[in-house]
């Protein structure tokens, strides 16, 4: 990080630390309420009230949206600052409040956020508490402009610029889409604004129903564009991994960055869909890129499946797809069959694909207790499915939902691998999912197309196992500025959406917790400063960790009560 | 932590959209086969730019021609069109190009397609001269004409002074519209609406020469997360160039041909926030999950609105925040499919205060069922060419429409969904320039005649009956005129002499363009036997229905009996434009 960037984040921790804030003492808080749904929630008395400013000069900052969370309050609420940048919120019920501001030409920050793409210092609020004088500083962002142009040099305008960052998402280091994106205009300038300081990807690509700027060769109807523009990374190369980054510091503006769109081949997929007799195949087939980044920055590709199962999907740039054909998209029901196949295009038209159709596979089960104890509400339960591989956006996302009132449940729409997700009401935790006897909590079910998964038993107990504590310096101090990391020595469950691997962060009384942790004798536990959002998942980080990490072992129902070193 | 997605769809004139939650783009609908059908041909031509008297090749535009059949009133069906690029020398080429009448559309950054006619005034339709494609007959030396156009640029400033950073702007103009004057977003040249950057600054492109409103809003009103709410209470009102709330108090801003308009700053009006809440009475058996409400704001001066449309709550709750004060329309429907089978709508005056307690009661809408018989009274057989269809009497983008019905072969039909008013209509939507030879003639509910006067949903169901004619006329002939430079050639139009007929949904008024040799023809015109005929030039269809127009050229028509299957040929000489 430069040292621009540290000396005006430094500032806006000075704003936060300097600011009077009337905490309360820990131990006095309250648990986060349930609301059922369909039910209203009930009227809040506690009050947040806070400036938004600049963080460089301290100018307040007015019509700043801002916006305080508390999901397990299911409460959201927004408002915009005034002409002296103050904010209030009033009503609010009380709980453990994420609080975020934004302004167009301003970085976003959560109220006690130091660096970019690392989460702020909840706010925890109690019923009827006022809390005053909460300042967020934003710093300024900064800006990347530059031009477009085509083949012959001349402006491309309405391209799509995209401005692209190295992050941490579905478990792997990724390029992600950052900041607002923008249209270039007739000079084919662009202009991406608000960015936090950092290297960036710029990424530009043109969509064929933008002013038809595709470049049709020949005027036959039956000629659809033979060539087109793929997305193009600065300095003009078509692969991401060869772009040139962009850096740019604190509140700077960096101009110029400009590059040319190629033109690229554009091929012809088609072939067949080939179901199970007698089914009705209606609906579309869809290409998904399987590059996250390509998925980002245009709308996937579509074309309707004829009446004899044939499809012809025009106008694929260069890369891998997978082909998805699932009904009527993602309101369709989940009994729907659908198929899904991979091709690979590299500018050659491909004839003869064949996309097999299968229903999709059904999981049922029920959920019990551990003591076999009533209290529990079917209606708070809520069970779902997520594919293993959330790498490729699936059109048609499955199902998942509540339960139904004897605690059984039936997830339909299953394609792939994937975990069972299960959220309970608050003071429950997940103990085990059990099938055939076995302990399938942590893997992924695989299930046959069209087969059935039956007689999963989701398994939850009110006695869960939790770490809460605080961070202290070598002297003694409570740091607030620290993310607790809590993962299991075994790589094996180092996975994306491992339930063994948790973060938090102090409060601003300086307190943290994790609440629901599975028993086990094998954790390890660190404090550290600088956490990326979902670095945690990354293995390789983790492995890094182990050294500087401490022994950790959960009894069942056990709530460890931890003071942290933390060390520079 | 749940996000809130809002669709805010602009609403115009010519769309009838339906609004999509769902992502992912989707293909076209199949065209008829454009496998070369008999008589294909060959179109060849420059795009051309500057003086009509020394035009230049204009290098890299994308050119696309639509092939209109020369016959019977447009239906469902796609009208042949392909698209190419003009190469460096501005010639491009098409081939396998059906029989027909032509038009051409050009598009190139920072052009525009220059109309018939001169640049005077604010070019409405995008008509190019059109000739006419022989079957199987290249047609070279055609010119598309392109001219520069001009750009409107400059800052948006809050009460405050500070940049104001994200702010949608709309470019208007002034356009007559059936409902009279009113002010409708500019042309696609420029992209849509544009938003302010950080510095708050806008640049509006692509603009033919004339006249523009500038319009600067927030960016949108906010549907009511799930659970949450918005107590934003200060914010900045719509406002106009250079700084009114008042469309009337709003200053034009001109536009010359490739020029560019800047310096323009725009100061937003403080407003004062409120927000709107209530739910939607849902009849038993219908799920909340399928149900959407949209909201709308209400300015008479303007034709085209945005809308924002979010999901009903579980408990059929909904609030909008953030809006401005005005006038407002809300709607709830459901969304099951593209056909609406239930709508509420509501309007509601946003003065500053929360507004709560508002119901939507979801209606179903009325069907309407009957059968097609001929002027004899005989029953006629459908086919899915014959489709029924309702044309809206007044332009209310945000009451769903039914969805046009083909005619069973027993002469049956039954359409669903209706909620407003309009015109029932029967046309041919099957492939051009066929034989069918029917035309539609005339609607009844019960005894009362309904072929002019809108259909009003009434009740569950409502019969009506509807004519053909299997033996309709035909019109066909020259047009005499001193073609001037620049100037379009003149049209023809027919229209009933009775003055009742003289509506924008009516089936007696025809207007064709005249080919490059003055020939002309109508097909499939409704028998009668008190029309007029007259050829003119310079007027628009759009133009017929300014008041006084039809009256004007009453005077210089030649009377006209079209007697059944009868093809009467016209000898005529073009009068020039009435008077405004």
């Amino acid at each position: 990080m430069t040292f621009a960037c540290r000396a005006a984040l430094t500032v806006a921790a000075v704003l936060l630390t300097s600011s009077a804030l009337t905490a309360q003492p820990a131990g006095q808080r309250t648990p986060p309420r349930m609301i059922q749904p369909g039910q209203q929630a009930p009227v809040g008395t506690a009050v947040l009230r806070g400036v938004v400013v600049a963080a460089d000069t301290g100018a307040p900052i007015r019509r700043a949206q801002v916006r305080a969370s508390a999901p397990g309050a299911q409460e959201t609420r927004t408002t915009l600052t005034d002409e002296q940048g103050r904010f209030e919120l009033r009503e609010l019920a009380g709980g453990r409040y994420t609080i975020t501001a934004t302004k167009g030409g301003f970085i976003t920050l959560q109220y006690g956020q130091r660096r970019p793409s690392e989460p702020g210092t909840p706010v925890d609020l109690a019923a009827g508490q006022t809390l005053e004088k909460l300042v967020v500083g934003l710093p300024r962002g900064s800006v990347i402009t530059g031009r477009i142009v085509d083949e012959f040099g001349e402006p491309l305008t309405g391209a799509q610029v995209r401005v692209l960052r190295y992050g941490y998402a579905a478990g792997a280091r990724r390029l992600l889409p950052a900041g607002q994106s923008d249209r270039t205009d007739d000079q084919g300038t662009f202009r991406v604004f608000g960015l936090p300081p950092g290297e960036y990807v710029v990424s530009a690509t043109l969509n064929e129903d933008r002013g038809g700027a595709f470049r049709p060769r020949g005027g036959n109807a039956d000629d659809e564009p033979a060539t087109g523009y793929a997305p193009t990374y600065f300095p003009g190369t078509t692969n991401a991994g060869d772009a040139q980054r962009v850096t740019v510091g604190l509140g700077q503006e960096v101009s110029g960055i400009g590059f040319g769109l190629s033109l690229m081949p554009l091929a012809k997929v088609s072939g067949r869909v080939v179901g199970l007799a007698g089914l009705e195949l209606a609906g579309m087939v869809m290409a998904l890129p399987d590059d996250m980044v390509r998925q980002a920055m245009s709308p996937p590709r579509g074309a309707p499946v004829n009446a004899d199962g044939t499809f012809e999907l025009r106008g694929l740039a260069p890369g891998r797809y997978t082909l998805v054909v699932g009904g009527r998209g993602r309101r369709g029901g989940g009994e729907e069959p659908t198929g899904r196949a991979s091709v690979a295009v590299s500018g050659v038209d491909l004839t003869g694909i064949t996309i097999g159709l299968a229903p999709p596979a059904v999981v049922r089960g029920v959920v019990v207790t551990d003591t076999g104890a009533v209290g529990l509400r079917s209606a708070q339960v809520r069970v779902s499915f997520t594919p293993a591989q959330p790498a490729v956006a699936d059109a048609f996302r499955n199902r998942g939902g509540g339960i139904n009132s004897d605690f059984t449940f039936e997830l339909g729409g299953i394609t792939e691998p994937g975990y069972l997700r299960v959220t309970p009401p608050p003071g429950w935790f997940l103990k085990h999912i059990l099938h055939d006897g076995r302990n399938v909590t942590d893997e992924p079910l695989v299930v046959e197309a069209g087969a059935q998964l039956t007689g999963v038993r989701v398994v939850l107990t009110q006695t869960a196992s939790g770490v809460s504590g605080s961070v202290r310096d070598d002297r003694g101090n409570a740091v607030l500025d620290a993310t607790v990391v809590v993962f299991p020595d075994d790589e094996r469950q180092w996975v994306f959406q491992s339930r063994f691997i948790r973060t938090a962060r102090p409060d601003t009384s300086g307190r943290f917790e994790i609440a629901g942790l599975p028993a086990g004798d094998d954790y390890r536990v660190v404090a550290l400063q600088g956490l990326e959002d979902g670095q945690a998942t990354d293995p390789v980080f983790l492995a890094s960790l182990r050294e500087r990490s401490e022994r950790l072992s959960l009894a069942e129902g056990e709530a460890k009560a931890l003071e942290l070193r933390f060390r520079q | 932590m749940r996000r809130v997605f809002a669709a805010v769809i602009s609403c115009v004139v010519l769309w009838a959209g339906t609004p999509a939650l769902a992502l992912g783009q989707v293909a076209p609908p199949p065209r008829p086969s454009a496998s070369a059908p008999q008589g294909a041909g060959t179109v060849r031509g420059t795009v051309v730019t500057g003086d009509d008297a020394a035009p230049q090749p204009l290098a890299g535009a994308t050119v696309r021609v639509t092939v209109m059949p020369a016959g019977p009133p447009l239906g469902m069906f796609q009208p042949f069109s392909a698209t190419t690029t003009a190469d460096g020398t501005g010639r491009f080429e098409f081939t396998g190009v059906p029989a027909g009448v032509l038009s051409f559309m050009a598009e190139k950054t920072g052009y525009y397609n220059t109309g018939d006619g001169s640049d005077a005034g604010v070019q409405i339709e995008l008509a190019m001269r059109r000739p006419t494609l022989e079957p199987g007959a290249t047609l070279s030396d055609v010119s598309v004409r392109m001219s520069r156009a001009g750009v409107i640029t400059g800052r948006v400033l809050l009460p405050s002074g500070e940049p104001a950073v994200r702010m949608m702007i709309e470019v208007l103009r002034q356009s007559s519209t059936p409902m009279g004057r009113r002010l409708v977003p500019a042309g696609r040249g420029s992209g849509g609406p544009t938003m302010t950057d950080d510095t708050g600054t806008f640049r509006a492109f692509g603009l033919p020469p004339g006249e523009y409103f500038l319009s600067a809003r927030q960016n949108t009103m906010m549907m009511g997360p799930p659970g949450g709410r918005d107590d934003t209470r200060d914010g900045v009102a719509t406002t106009y160039y250079p700084g009114t709330a008042s469309v009337a108090d709003a200053k034009p801003v001109a536009v010359r041909s490739g020029e560019e308009t800047s310096g323009l700053v725009v100061s937003m009006l403080a407003a004062r926030l409120s927000s709107v809440s209530g739910t939607v009475r849902v009849p038993a058996g219908l799920d909340p999950a399928t149900l959407s409400v949209g909201i709308s704001e209400i300015v008479p001066e303007r034709l085209g609105s945005s809308m924002s449309m979010q999901r009903v709550q579980a408990d059929r709750s909904f609030t909008v925040s953030r809006l401005t004060p005005g006038r407002y329309r809300l709607i709830a429907r459901d969304q099951n499919g593209p056909v609406a089978r239930h709508f509420a709508s509501a309007e509601v005056e946003v003065t500053g205060e929360p507004l709560d307690g508002i119901v939507l009661d979801l209606r179903p809408g009325t069907a309407v069922t009957g059968r097609v018989v001929s002027t004899s009274g005989d029953p006629v057989p459908g086919s899915p060419a014959m489709r029924l269809q309702f044309t809206r009497a007044d332009v209310d983008m945000m009451v769903p429409a039914p969805l046009p019905v083909a005619v069973n072969a027993d002469g049956t039909f039954r359409v669903e969904g209706l909620f407003t008013k309009g015109h029932i209509r029967l046309f041919d939507g099957g492939p051009a320039a066929n034989g069918a030879g029917w035309t539609f003639v005339g609607a009844r509910l019960g005894d009362r005649d309904i072929t002019d006067t809108p259909l009003e949903p009434e009740g569950e169901v409502m019969q009506v009956t509807l004519v053909v004619s299997t033996r309709p006329a035909d019109v066909t002939g020259t047009v005499k005129w001193t073609p001037a430079p620049g100037a379009a050639r003149p049209r023809v139009v027919v229209f009933p002499e009775d003055e009742r007929r003289w509506h924008p949904q009516s089936i007696g008024v025809r207007v064709v363009p005249v080919g490059e040799d003055g020939r002309f023809a109508m097909r499939r015109l409704p028998p009668g036997e008190r029309y007029l005929a007259v050829a003119v030039e310079g007027v628009t269809q759009a133009d017929l229905w300014t008041t006084g127009v039809l009256a004007a050229l009453k005077s210089a028509a030649l009377p006209l009996r079209l007697d059944e299957g009868s093809v009467v040929n016209l000898t005529l000489t073009a009068v020039p434009p009435p008077a405004p």
